[in-house]
């Protein structure tokens, strides 16, 4: 008796410890997912806006792989009517999100592909396709650069260059919208540095398919079930429905714990990881010598940065790295441009001890840019249109 | 069907209640239907294959159990294992095979390259052959009696919760728990809902957030990597995949007991093993419990044994044996257990590393013979850790070749002076192992102040809680289970 008795308490422990933990994780879930934090703006900084410039109704800048896909094609179905005889010259200019970011946006302010285009004798002979991505590294530069000139004709290539990318090397999920089958068997064949970056892509996005989408349940009957179950669930289930905010919120505060717990702020000098940059290195290279196998120029700059505060990067290795972007130019045929002091102090964001934007300026630093890389550009593209 | 999904949730919720309130002559039909649905979720036309792969083991050890020559016996016998593995070696083995016929072709200048139809590996082949191995090999031994109804045999075949991805489980293990029927049990529902939250965590909140950075850091140049990266992308895969594997078999096992079946355990703490034997008995202990009596010992003329416990122990009874036999049976047993993981050369040189481990601890051992046996199990540990996290390299490098740009990394202290990832990857894989550790340490402490009850409740209690709140929130089929491919 006494020993049933013992084993009912026992479960009943063990009812109340499932029924305890549930109850303290959906009353932390509820919490989190009331937590709204806008993950976008975070991302960019509180004072950045992502603007977006169009003539006529279409774009010619975009800030994500699906829009800058969009974009190359209307160059290449025709979509783009011109003015200009006997057409219009296409610049395709590649950058990070310093290329579509203004600190603190006023009405007026604009990116810096609409001032080069504004500057222009006739605006309608000079298409400046803005084409960024945040922190997009030079593997990501390769194919957007390939696939560009695979499907239309370029007249030159701007590539902006930031330090402090070279430390990334993942190429996003997204590109899986512009490498096609096609496109990737295009790319494979053109060079081994083209093939090691589609390579490294298909390894590690196995689960993504050619139209994006996740091939772990792709044609399986649970994939229509998985997709059924989670829409009704979200709309009858609010906490169900704010997954997404909660992992995001899961993620930002591992990330400022870290920082935190290893002190790391926006000031910190970031150093260089070897082979990221060796990588990046080679599809920069790689980039050159392709565009000079096709006959399209490339003007290389080197992108403003903030210099009225320490520059968070370890000084050797910039200068080292500006050298060897000097002799890749030369030897490449492509020209270089740096720019890392053009914008003043104080067309840069507001700051406080803690928290630097080092890489977005505002709204004047882009006609900066614009009006620094304009005779360059009218001497690659001669007096067409100008 | 894949276990980390909203879909299985529902599923598993519908069959478990189901089979509570059906009758019990009914209950057993209802689990093979559910089995059939859950297979057909992922593709309805190998349905057939697994009732015919079923189907032939369930004749043919009628067969060997009526026939009246041990001549006969053996035959069937014959039968059965070549269906078995003519089906698992056309599936899983024809690309393998003809690419190196075409390779051998390259050798001698010659041009022996075939062009294939696709083939498609059925999911979980390789297990479902296994479980249908053994079952006919135990009919031969005369350790069990075969079951004449196909109904049942087919259930103990397809049985869900492992028929994907094991357990693997003796015919005598679940067709007796299978007859026997089921029902409603407050403690087996407790014990089964914990060990699926507990698998579901290792997989969802551990080995799918590991493994971009695990997946990015193998896509990497092997010539731009240095000692210490190759030894942390070991270490972030051997943690990756334990999660993975671990995760799943908990979520199998737990989907079993909720019905009242008991399976047996398949992970032990292994990167706790003192020694490579120890490992193996730790590591998918049904997979080598079941080399061990089909393979391992049969090859080293030793008895077997037939239990799907216990994992690979070389220190069996083993008087009839040579020593010679001994180590050919070791290095073979882990040569072909390697290429069942896959079919490519990757694995199979996995497995030798294996069996080169374990030789090398039989004739070592007795150097600790003496030693404080802490001190021994420490030192065992140090060695036996990274031997088996650094094994995981050529397992998880996409060639041969990979692997071995990336192991002489390993040996060149040259390399050390650089790291190639970022900070993050370095981090996260050695605060995951010092945290695998911890829990270690909590859960097998005999540390007063953590055997109290209400320290264990409260600290049991915390840690459920945060596995829902991590399965709520990254519950989703992003990657299918590791172990699914092979």
């Amino acid at each position: 008796m006494e020993n049933t008795q013992q084993v009912r308490a026992a479960l009943y422990v063990e009812v109340a410890k499932i029924v305890l933990a549930a109850l303290i994780a959906f009353a932390a879930l509820a919490f989190t997912a009331g937590q709204r934090i806008d993950l976008e703006n975070l991302a960019k900084g509180e004072q950045n806006t992502s603007r977006m410039e169009e003539t006529n109704g279409k774009p010619y800048t975009a800030a994500t792989v699906k829009e800058i896909k969009a974009l190359i094609d209307t160059l290449s179905t025709g979509n783009r009517e011109s003015a200009c005889t006997p057409s219009s010259a296409a610049v395709l200019w590649l950058g990070n999100s310093q290329l579509h970011y203004i600190n603190q946006y006023k009405e007026g302010n604009h990116l810096a592909p609409y001032w080069l285009r504004s500057m222009w004798n006739d605006p309608a002979c000079i298409e400046p396709l803005g084409c960024s991505l945040p922190n997009a590294n030079f593997q990501e530069f390769v194919i957007l650069s390939r696939y560009a000139a695979m499907q239309s004709s370029i007249q030159l290539l701007i590539v902006e260059l930031v330090f402090d990318d070279l430390r990334e090397d993942a190429i996003r999920d997204d590109f899986t919208v512009i490498l096609s089958p096609n496109v990737k068997a295009e790319m494979r064949h053109t060079s081994h540095t083209a093939d090691a970056i589609v390579g490294r892509f298909l390894l590690t996005n196995k689960d993504v398919g050619d139209a994006g989408e996740n091939v772990t349940l792709s044609g399986t009957i649970q994939e229509p079930v998985e997709e059924w179950l989670n829409a009704r669930l979200s709309a009858a289930w609010n906490l169900w429905a704010s997954r997404p905010q909660i992992e995001g919120n899961v993620y930002l505060g591992l990330y400022n714990l870290r920082n935190y717990l290893l002190g790391i702020k926006p000031t910190t000098v970031r150093k260089m990881i070897r082979a990221r940059y060796d990588l990046n290195m080679e599809a920069l290279r790689d980039i050159l010598q392709d565009y000079r196998q096709r006959g399209i120029p490339v003007l290389l700059y080197i992108a403003p940065i903030r210099q009225d505060k320490p520059i968070p990067y370890d000084y050797n290795e910039y200068i080292q790295w500006k050298h060897e972007l000097t002799e890749e130019a030369q030897h490449s045929g492509a020209h270089l441009v740096n720019l890392e002091q053009l914008v003043p102090g104080e067309m840069w964001g507001s700051y406080t001890a803690d928290d630097i934007d080092f890489m977005h300026f505002q709204g004047p630093g882009h006609r900066l840019v614009a009006e620094a890389l304009l005779p360059y550009v009218q001497k690659f593209l001669g007096a067409r249109g100008n | 069907m894949f276990f980390n999904s909203l879909s299985y949730v529902v599923f598993l919720f519908i069959a478990v209640v189901a089979c509570w309130l059906l009758p019990r002559r009914w209950g057993r039909a209802w689990l093979l239907l559910a089995s059939i649905v859950f297979y057909g979720f992922w593709k309805v036309e190998f349905l057939v294959l697994i009732v015919f792969s079923a189907f032939v083991d369930f004749f043919v050890s009628l067969r060997i159990c009526d026939a009246t020559t041990q001549r006969a016996r053996k035959m069937w016998l014959c039968t059965s294992i070549a269906i078995n593995l003519g089906l698992l070696v056309y599936f899983k083995y024809t690309y393998f095979i003809f690419d190196n016929i075409g390779a051998l072709g390259n050798i001698f200048g010659a041009d022996w390259h075939i062009s294939l139809w696709k083939i498609t590996l059925p999911l979980g082949i390789s297990f479902y052959t296994f479980v249908s191995l053994s079952y006919t090999i135990d009919i031969y031994r005369r350790l069990i009696d075969p079951v004449r109804d196909f109904g049942l045999y087919l259930t103990y075949v397809m049985f869900w919760p492992h028929m994907i991805a094991g357990p693997i489980l003796r015919g005598h293990e679940l067709i007796t728990q299978l007859k026997r029927g089921h029902r409603f049990s407050i403690e087996n529902a407790i014990a089964g809902v914990k060990l699926i939250i507990t698998g579901l965590f290792l997989k969802v909140a551990l080995a799918d957030q590991i493994a971009p950075l695990v997946d990015s850091a193998f896509s990497s140049k092997a010539e731009i990597l240095g000692g210490l990266d190759v030894w942390t992308m070991a270490f972030g895969f051997g943690l990756q995949i334990y999660f993975d594997f671990a995760g799943y078999s908990l979520v199998a096992i737990g989907s079993a007991r909720i019905l009242g079946i008991h399976f047996p355990d398949n992970f032990n703490w292994p990167y706790l093993a003192v020694s490579p034997r120890d490992f193996w008995m730790r590591w998918h202990i049904t997979l080598s419990s079941w080399v061990r009596d089909y393979l391992y010992l049969p090859l080293s003329g030793a008895r077997y044994r037939d239990r799907s416990d216990g994992g690979i122990d070389v220190q069996i009874e083993n008087k009839r044996a040579s020593k010679q036999m001994l180590t050919s049976a070791l290095f073979v047993s882990w040569f072909i257990m390697g290429l069942w993981h896959g079919a490519s050369w990757n694995f199979a040189f996995w497995g030798v590393w294996h069996a080169a481990l374990i030789y090398i601890y039989r004739y070592t051992k007795s150097r600790l013979d003496g030693i404080n046996e802490q001190a021994a199990s420490l030192i065992g540990w140090c060695f036996t850790l990274p031997a088996v996290m650094l094994a995981w390299i050529p397992f998880r490098a996409t060639t041969l070749r990979q692997s071995f740009e990336l192991l002489s990394k390993v040996i060149d202290p040259k390399t050390y002076l650089h790291l190639s990832f970022r900070e993050n990857f370095y981090l996260i894989v050695f605060l995951v192992m010092i945290g695998m550790l911890l829990g270690a340490f909590l859960v097998k402490s005999d540390c007063p102040l953590l055997r109290r009850p209400i320290v264990r409740r409260t600290a049991e209690t915390a840690v459920l809680g945060v596995m829902i709140y991590s399965v709520f929130v990254f519950l989703k089929p992003v990657s299918q289970f590791i172990y699914f491919q092979f």
